[in-house]
């Protein structure tokens, strides 16, 4: 007998699902081998065990808690209109940021709402004079990545990932004042999911984001790749 | 809202298994329909299982709070792509395992998690601080257990955690997980038995 079909039969004993036939094999095996009855034994001690394991018990303040950070109605589902009038997002570098506001003449939701590039900046590429002034990365193996939200109305906006853990509270954007949030921050190489978080609650994928992965909650994470 | 489970009714297990689920039905329409306030009745129902099995998957009681939190959160926002096809837990927990794997996957980008001292997480998590003199032998194989579980690969540390911890049967952890019946037998009993190895090599150490 195989390993796998022992182990199996340890199962099937275990849940309850040992028909007379599996019953009578795995007797013959525990029979001539000491160590298989060990070994039973062992796993269905196991089993008894880890049920008891201590669980946590119900806490009103988790429930409290919860229902604080609720907004007042579950969001409509996404629809391509929603599509078109969700608000725009941008990676681009300080430096595109920069000749975009020269060339266009100035920085405005508008522009970055038909701005698309996400390129990440080449640290040597990173100007100090844009809306949000890009720091130079200490670090040469990363760059600087300009993330940008226009969210007019919005009372804050963050933004959480791969790169923070996905905790909420850490990387808060900047406004702008004409409704153009901004964050400028160094990142490795690599490839990153994120969201914005809209007035910490209202969590929001970048529609303009080169590639869209799965979140697992049926909606989708953006995807950066440097 | 007028549906109720008939608790402590004797009633066969399909019978309250429909009643709880159509109660979670009307439940998720009334939040839809903007009475968010009753979300708190499915938040109550399944706050410690949510919290349990994401602890047991992370190790870490207090990440696994923070990851509950947020999994309660993704579920409302999602409620709308919620197919009715679906148990409410079983869709939930769908949501909070995978806030675990991605909790996971992030740290392993980043910074390795501290080998936290399983004991005190296990004192923490019981809601009481313990004499680190006076734990007891029953809290010590906890934690034994517990550490082993968090060197279980993830394929089969959330068959596990699921099955033997939060004893549901094959067909919930299906609709959970999305997986066949006979992968998800195979990955049990992986999982037992490579839990019992790792288990006799932690206490053999």
């Amino acid at each position: 007998m195989t390993r796998k079909a022992l182990l199996e039969l340890y199962r099937r004993r275990i849940d309850g699902e040992l028909d007379l036939a599996g019953a009578r094999e795995l007797e013959a095996v525990l029979a001539c081998d000491p160590r298989a009855a060990a070994e039973l034994a062992e796993l269905a001690e196991l089993t008894r065990e880890l049920p008891a394991l201590p669980k946590p018990v119900h806490e009103d303040a988790f429930s409290e808690k919860i229902m604080r950070a609720l907004p007042a109605e579950v969001p409509e589902r996404r629809s391509v209109w929603a599509w078109l009038l969700r608000p725009r997002t941008l990676h681009v570098s300080p430096a595109l940021a920069l000749a975009a506001l020269v060339v266009l003449g100035g920085g405005t939701a508008a522009i970055l709402a038909l701005t698309r590039h996400s390129a990440p900046a080449p640290r040597a590429a990173a100007p100090a004079a844009t809306q949000t002034p890009a720091v130079p990365s200490e670090n040469p193996s990363t760059v600087q990545i300009r993330f940008v939200l226009a969210a007019p109305g919005a009372r804050s906006v963050e933004l959480v990932g791969d790169f923070n853990d996905w905790k909420q509270g850490e990387l808060e954007l900047s406004s702008s004042g004409d409704g153009v949030w901004s964050l400028t921050m160094p990142l490795s190489p690599g490839r990153y999911a994120y969201q914005f978080v809209i007035d910490g609650a209202k969590w929001q994928p970048d529609p303009n984001a080169e590639a869209t992965v799965a979140d697992g909650f049926g909606g989708v994470n953006s995807l950066l790749r440097i | 809202l007028h549906a109720t489970v008939p608790v402590g009714e004797v009633v066969g297990d399909t019978a309250r298994v429909a009643a709880l689920i159509l109660e979670e039905r009307l439940v998720i329409e009334l939040v839809l329909d903007g009475h968010v306030h009753y979300f708190r009745k499915l938040v109550d129902r399944y706050q410690a299982s949510v919290r349990g099995i994401i602890h047991r998957l992370v190790g870490s009681p207090t990440e696994a709070e923070d990851l509950a939190q947020q999994s309660f959160m993704s579920a409302f926002h999602a409620l709308r792509d919620f197919q009715t096809g679906l148990r409410f837990s079983s869709w939930l927990y769908r949501i909070a395992i995978n806030a675990a794997k991605d909790h996971l996957k992030s740290k392993k980008r980043g910074e390795q998690p501290l080998d936290d001292d399983a004991s005190a997480e296990e004192a923490a998590f019981a809601g009481h601080i313990a004499d680190p003199e006076s734990v007891s032998v029953a809290a010590e194989r906890h934690a034994r257990l517990h550490e082993a579980i968090q060197h279980l690969p993830w394929k089969y540390r959330e068959v596990l955690v699921l099955k033997d911890i939060e004893e549901l049967s094959y067909d919930e952890i299906q609709s959970v997980l999305a997986l066949p019946r006979t992968t998800l037998k195979i990955r049990v009993l992986r999982a037992r038995d490579q839990l019992r190895s790792i288990l006799a090599g932690l206490e053999g150490a």
